[in-house]
């Protein structure tokens, strides 16, 4: 027994260590989150626990994730999970309590599951709790992400060189000389839309969809009855799958199931100039477009923000509808 | 585990851990558990007929029951391979064959099976010191299903034979739990599961995307590298967790992986990879087929025997059967060229033979990330065509950092001189600082490796 009693004094001490030192970590190594799946959390831990009473909150999946935040308004926060689904978002902010003034839901995927288990990992009793006065356990604060982050950027920083900007549409890429992928990125995206058509060809099943209005109808009600306001709104895509089965069942069964409340459905009018990266997910001048957009419709509806501190031209999506 | 250790309930001991083992089952996929119980009822039934059946009829009874064993272990299994292999798939018959769901930890508990019906036969005719509990079927029964069903080893093992566990079914006392053994398996377990191998999950998943044909070949082979080392830490957390958790209730389970990355050889690596399945394979498979001693051609053909059904075990789809053949290969080529060639017992000898196998086993795990061959020869041309491009050094820093642990923890062992023995107290800071990293740099959870299997 006298290993365990150690073993545990010991974590209690590097625990305690930790939070005493976190303060003086560089920012860098802070809150940089090391996957997809830990920036997920990572929104939904920074929205619990620091940004609860934000008056205008979107929802939506990795499509609505790339809107960049500087040009959303100032307070709005964004829930989007990549590779997720816009209910986990929707599920937090109702666990939460909270009641913002507007919830903006996409609608284009949303007949993908929630995350369950990142949901109730989030509200465990107790662990949430101490997850809120000790920083130390959240998502972003983890020590070994920081530090391999830290030495990550040291290195390159040190070799003079750009990094990698990741994996698709990053326009990051340092060839060197005339070497040049066994693949041209063309050839893959080629095959990633082809795998995307697949998908938005498939229609849901009736099960899907009713599962899909059963949880949007139980979450919806109670923000409606909260005093929010919540409306729909549809990330353009490739204009090939606008009238794909998915996104035509999603459209009209959210449509045909909500619109005696009267809840707006924002469409993109067309989707024409706006270039994606694989047929689903909007470039960044395409995102940044969209995500100015958004921004009007909310000012439009009458929400009162902090001020939009993006600017720019105005732009012909989406339209409201519905 | 209160109500297991009370006193007044010490002889119901065994219908507790049942129900709490069928609790554990159900979670998942509720209405599984009655496969589970067919399962069990036929080995209760034929290991029964076994044991007290006439001398000539217990050999067909034994055979019956394996029979049915795999019988089980084939239609769920490897339905959807036939029917996609066969009847591509669509029409009613393709169709149906598709749709049967695998059931979690099928491949375990009827391997278990078997070894209770060879175990059995083995008593009645060979008088072996073992013996199952027939005093009457009642008891029986109860003892077969907790030997099945035990929860810590039910769905992904170590799997356990029948002349292990069995005489261990006797009452059990607090007192003797080795709490020190139990903490340090489970803390072990649980960083090597939770810390090492749900974080490279999160950073090897691209191996398997499309988007790898554009990746630097250099993060190609790093995310390989990391890929063996998940596997690896993956698994054997799970089974030190089993082991742990085995031993709160008084059981001890075999060890299933002894720092499998410093083999020297593809013999040495199968009895330090995977253990339980491997001896499995040698007791009730390479042995019956006479093993070593019906001549070399023989004993090649044997080998691999062995590796393609072993290799086939792990999972329905060619690929998996071929990963098999390979390390069948492997395992062949180095018997021949041992009977000609001695290598000298050199450090660095001994460390590029390690170095050599470490090598072959990672890129053969290539087969079980990329089950399909075209994409998996892809791979291998993207790494070389790639190979110009920087790094993401971020991503090869990750993996490397994940990867320490499991390669501190070899190096650990191989020296011989245990630091964390020798010196008092560091033992406790070691745990003490997994434990750390439990609480806060934990990985997304996810389903382990072998679950699939």
């Amino acid at each position: 027994m006298r290993l365990i009693w150690t073993s545990l004094v010991t974590t209690a001490a590097l625990l305690v260590g930790y939070a005493i030192a976190l303060p003086w970590v560089p920012a860098a190594g802070r809150g940089a989150a090391e996957t997809g799946h830990a920036t997920n959390v990572t929104r939904l831990q920074r929205y619990i626990y620091e940004r609860l009473d934000a008056p205008v909150v979107i929802v939506g999946t990795s499509l609505a994730a790339r809107l960049p935040p500087e040009l959303l308004p100032a307070d709005a926060v964004n829930l989007s999970q990549s590779g997720g689904s816009a209910l986990t978002g929707l599920r937090v902010i109702v666990r939460s309590g909270a009641a913002p003034k507007l919830v903006l839901i996409e609608s284009n995927l949303l007949t993908h599951p929630f995350d369950r288990s990142s949901v109730d990992a989030l509200f465990t009793p107790v662990v949430s709790q101490v997850r809120g006065w000790a920083p130390i356990l959240r998502e972003d604060n983890r020590p070994i992400s920081a530090a391999v982050i830290l030495t990550a950027i040291s290195v390159e920083y040190g070799l003079g060189r750009l990094r990698y900007e990741g994996w698709l549409g990053g326009s990051g890429w340092s060839t060197s000389g005339e070497v040049r992928p066994a693949s041209s990125p063309e050839d893959v995206f080629g095959a990633i839309f082809a795998q995307i058509e697949e998908t938005y060809g498939q229609r849901p099943s009736d099960r899907e969809l009713r599962e899909m209005t059963g949880q949007l109808d139980e979450m919806v009600g109670t923000l409606l009855r909260r005093g929010c306001r919540v409306a729909f709104f549809e990330m353009p895509v490739h204009p090939s799958l606008i009238s794909s089965p998915l996104l035509r069942a999603n459209r009209e069964t959210i449509l045909a199931h909500f619109s005696d409340r009267g809840l707006p459905y924002l469409t993109p009018g067309s989707a024409g100039g706006l270039q994606t990266t694989d047929g689903a997910h909007l470039d960044s001048q395409a995102a940044a477009m969209v995500a100015r957009a958004l921004a009007r419709v909310v000012g439009a509806m009458g929400i009162v923000t902090q001020p939009f501190p993006g600017g720019g031209a105005g732009v012909p999506i989406p339209e409201t509808a519905g | 585990m209160v109500a297991y250790y009370l006193p007044p309930l010490r002889d119901w001991q065994r219908h507790t851990l049942i129900v709490a083992s069928f609790v554990f089952y159900a979670a998942n996929q509720p209405w599984l558990l009655l496969l589970l119980v067919c399962s069990i009822a036929v080995n209760v039934v034929t290991s029964h007929f076994v044991y007290h059946g006439s001398p000539p009829r217990r050999t067909t009874y034994a055979a019956l029951g394996v029979g049915l064993n795999l019988a089980v272990l084939a239609f769920f299994k490897y339905s959807p391979l036939f029917g996609k292999s066969f009847f591509s798939g669509t029409g009613s018959v393709g169709e149906f064959l598709v749709s049967i769901p695998l059931p979690i930890g099928i491949s375990f508990f009827t391997f278990q099976g078997i070894t209770l019906l060879v175990d059995t036969l083995r008593v009645q005719e060979e008088r072996a010191e073992f013996a199952l509990p027939h005093g009457f079927f009642g008891r029986h029964a109860v003892n077969t299903t907790l030997f099945i069903a035990f929860f810590p080893q039910l769905v992904a093992g170590p799997i356990v034979k029948a002349h292990d566990f069995v005489p261990q079914i006797v009452p059990k006392f607090f007192r003797d739990i080795d709490w020190d053994a139990c903490f340090r398996a489970l803390v072990t377990g649980y960083f090597l599961k939770m810390v090492v191998a749900d974080n490279l999950k999160d950073h090897t998943f691209w191996i398997a995307r499309q988007s790898f044909k554009i990746a630097p070949g250099t993060d190609l082979l790093v995310m390989l590298f990391g890929y063996s080392i998940q596997i690896f830490a993956d698994f054997a957390g799970y089974s030190l967790i089993a082991i742990g958790c085995a031993s709160l209730f008084g059981y001890r389970l075999p060890q299933n992986f002894n720092f499998p990355y410093i083999s020297r050889s593809f013999s040495e690596f199968w009895r330090r990879w995977h253990i339980s399945l491997s001896s499995f394979l040698r007791e009730y498979l390479y042995f019956p087929l006479g093993g070593n001693r019906r001549g070399g051609v023989r004993t090649y053909v044997n080998l691999m025997v062995v590796m393609l059904l072993g290799g086939f075990w792990h999972g329905a789809a060619w690929s998996y059967m071929v990963w098999g053949g390979c390390h069948g290969v492997a395992l062949a080529v180095e018997r021949f060229c041992g009977r000609y060639v001695t290598l000298p017992d050199l450090p660095l000898v001994n460390a590029l033979r390690m170095l050599g196998v470490f090598v072959f086993v990672t890129a053969a795990w290539l087969l079980f990330k990329l089950p399909d061959f075209s994409q998996a020869v892809d791979f291998a041309r993207a790494v070389e065509a790639n190979m110009g491009l920087p790094p993401d050094l971020q991503r090869c820093f990750f993996i490397a950092a994940y990867s320490v642990p499991v390669i501190l923890w070899h190096l650990h062992h191989l020296w011989g001189k245990p630091v964390l023995a020798r010196v008092p107290g560091l033992a406790a800071v070691a745990y003490g600082f997994m434990l750390f990293l439990i609480v806060t740099n934990s990985g997304a959870p996810g389903a382990f490796v072998y679950f699939q299997f």
